[in-house]
């Protein structure tokens, strides 16, 4: 996983999974990335190959950080297991998706 | 009519430690079985995360004690139906029938909904020591089985060759169990023996270095016992929470009290010490416990991102515990023999205590003694002395060390050796207590104690005596008439003040009876925690007075009250005293 900042905006990439193996650090990561003046997250999910519940409810935990600022979180480009995901879970309702 | 052949079920038993990358060994190895079942990719991905969520599910509600048994995988794949069987170590739990969808904003309990949704059927059997979740679904049309004998026989030979593994890991660490055990016999210290018997476990376990942090025994910290670097001794980890050390796996390991991982997928956190020292690779912190109790946390690694097999761990696992057991026999062994050789030296202490207590009183001038002793523990700081100054003069001391124990009984003899060097002062007892007072200040401040001291100067020619106390409790007396008075100490203890003035009495000496004592003797308590008191003993000193008791028979009183007053209650206080009868007392 990289981080990258581009102004109000920290960008996570290159993750090919995200599971109970490493929600956690992915987690953490972000958490330690982001300033006050950061106010949106963006996810970049188009190499995710698998997402399971503990990789998603890292997601939601990163997004609750950001809500009490105004923020938000955008995925970028999920995979389709990734999206199939997301909508088996209402979770496109709650995510911002970005589909290039 | 055309025969129907019935494809028989391809199955496959796996798994993994139960630790997250061991459960997503198990999705890994599960998805590879059934896709060369020919199941379809639609169908893999699915399996694939409903498995992730179940393994998941094993590894984070075991129980702790529970934790280095393995998740177990069954998959049967049929036909028309794939059967996968997932064995967990929890405490258990309600499965639903049906798993309603959380919150959006929950950040957890998707997991069931996942699996509910996935499969066509889920049934949740809960045992007494293991749980088991039975889950199926149908295949999507046009993917079966294609029977291949080729295969299968791969696969028999494959499974043949992992139960060797197995049963070749269990022979190696049998043998090296039993050729350390032989080992113990030896007096090797205990980081040694842990060296040598880790090297071994390296070379079984294919595996390039590993480091043992044992437990202190005196503080929250792990401090390294043995490793393979060599002439690496590191630094010890801390332990408290609240000291904000740099992440470390070891301390994770240590505190979560499961083992934790590291790999590829799962770095090492950044600052972690074994970060720099064994780059990369693969392997996991396991803490060593011994009924519970943390003994230490060892860590095995390999440089490459190879992960170890089942059989590789349990390995581990077994050695590492094994050790452990080793170690805290040995830490047991060392804790009684130093137990043993503190309990020889306060024997001996107590031994040289009573030793310089006066055995048989001399003769006092128109007076008889008899002297008292009782220490609360091994050895005490009370102290009493009779001695004599030429002429028929008798100095009589009894004194009392702030405390118990080996420091009192030191001041103790401390005490006693500097009344005995300076004898030519006893017959102005005030002055020789403020020539102790001077020559003990220093050393009791620096140890933080005190000592109350009385003394009594029996003058033969003039038949009287000289009291001096400081900070003792008093001196008593009891007339022949049955008359109890006191002579109090007005003046500090010795030690508080190094220019303190002491007073002295002249009293003649008593026809009744007086007595000397420390204040083990008035604070007595029993069962009750009510205390013997100072009105108690001086009544009973009148009473024997009154009767004209002789010395002994007024000790021998004394002591039978202390005894059926105390109820034989463990004494909290050393006692001493000296009992001075008067000439009408009876020989």
């Amino acid at each position: 996983m990289k981080t990258e900042n581009h102004g109000a905006t920290l960008v996570i990439t290159d993750i090919d999974r995200l599971s109970a193996t490493n929600a956690t650090w992915f987690e953490e990561l972000a958490g330690a990335r982001l300033s006050d003046t950061h106010r949106t997250v963006d996810v970049d999910l188009s190499h995710a190959r698998f997402i399971d519940s503990d990789g998603l409810e890292a997601l939601i935990a990163v997004r609750s950080r950001l809500v009490g600022r105004q923020g938000r979180v955008r995925l970028l480009s999920p995979a389709p297991m990734v999206k199939t995901m997301l909508k088996l879970l209402h979770l496109d309702r709650v995510f911002d998706i970005v589909n290039n | 009519m055309e025969a129907v052949v019935a494809t028989r079920p391809r199955t496959c038993a796996l798994q993994a430690p139960c630790s997250l990358p061991g459960a997503r060994e198990l999705c890994r190895r599960a998805r590879e079985f059934l896709a060369e079942t020919g199941l379809a990719a639609a169908d893999l991905d699915g399996w694939e995360l409903v498995l992730d969520e179940a393994a998941n599910n094993a590894v984070q509600n075991a129980r702790p004690a529970d934790r280095q048994k393995p998740i177990r995988v069954e998959v049967v794949a049929g036909e028309a139906v794939v059967e996968v069987r997932v064995t967990d170590h929890t405490p258990g739990f309600d499965f639903p029938d049906v798993a309603e969808l959380p919150d959006p904003e929950a950040e957890s309990g998707r997991g069931l909904f996942i699996i509910r949704s996935l499969t066509d059927e889920a049934l949740y059997l809960r045992g007494a020591r293991e749980n088991c979740l039975v889950l199926r679904k149908r295949r999507s049309p046009g993917a079966a089985p294609q029977p291949d004998p080729q295969q299968e026989l791969a696969e028999a030979r494959q499974t043949l060759d992992l139960m060797t593994e197995e049963l070749a890991s269990s022979y190696e660490s049998l043998s090296a169990i039993f050729r350390f055990s032989a080992e113990l016999q030896a007096d090797v210290p205990t980081d040694e023996f842990a060296r040598r018997w880790l090297d071994q476990l390296l070379r079984i376990t294919e595996s390039d270095w590993f480091i043992l942090h044992l437990k202190d025994r005196d503080a929250p910290c792990l401090r390294v016992a043995a490793t393979s670097f060599v002439g690496w001794s590191g630094e010890s980890l801390c332990l408290d929470p609240a000291a904000g050390t740099s992440p470390s796996v070891e301390v994770r390991a240590a505190t979560e009290r499961v083992d934790v991982w590291f790999d590829g997928q799962t770095p090492l956190p950044a600052g972690d010490p074994l970060a720099h020292l064994g780059g990369q690779g693969c392997g996991f912190a396991h803490p060593i416990l011994v009924n519970d109790v943390l003994v230490g946390v060892l860590v095995v690694a390999r440089r490459s991102n190879n992960p170890f097999g089942a059989g590789q761990v349990s390995v581990i696992q077994t050695f590492a515990d094994f050790l452990g057991i080793q170690i805290r026999n040995t830490q047991f062994q060392e804790e009684q023999v130093r137990a043993r050789l503190i309990t020889r030296e306060l024997e001996i202490v107590a031994s040289i205590q009573h030793l310089l207590l006066p055995g048989q009183l001399p003769s006092a001038p128109r007076a008889a003694l008899a002297g008292f002793y009782r220490s609360a523990r091994e050895v005490g700081g009370d102290y009493y002395d009779a001695l004599p100054t030429g002429d028929g003069n008798l100095l009589l001391v009894v004194a009392d060390v702030m405390g118990k124990g080996l420091p009192a009984a030191l001041f103790a003899l401390m005490f006693r050796s500097l009344v005995r060097a300076r004898l030519d002062l006893a017959p102005r007892p005030a002055e020789f207590l403020a020539w102790l007072n001077r020559h003990l200040s220093d050393e009791l401040d620096r140890a933080g104690m005190f000592i109350t001291a009385q003394l009594v100067f029996l003058d033969a020619s003039r038949g009287e005596m000289r009291v001096a106390g400081a900070g003792h409790p008093p001196l008593l007396l009891a007339s022949a008439s049955g008359k109890a008075t006191e002579i109090p100490s007005a003046s500090a203890p010795l030690g508080l003040l190094p220019k303190e003035m002491f007073s002295e009495v002249c009293h003649a000496i008593p026809e009744g009876c007086a007595l000397m004592f420390t204040d083990g003797l008035i604070e007595a308590r029993n069962r009750a925690g009510d205390l013997l008191g100072i009105d108690e003993v001086k009544s009973l000193l009148a009473h024997a007075a009154r009767q004209g008791e002789s010395c002994e028979a007024i000790k021998q009183r004394l002591v039978q009250r202390l005894h059926d007053f105390e109820q034989s209650t463990q004494p909290a206080d050393d006692t001493a005293f000296i009992v001075i009868a008067g000439q009408h007392a009876k020989p």
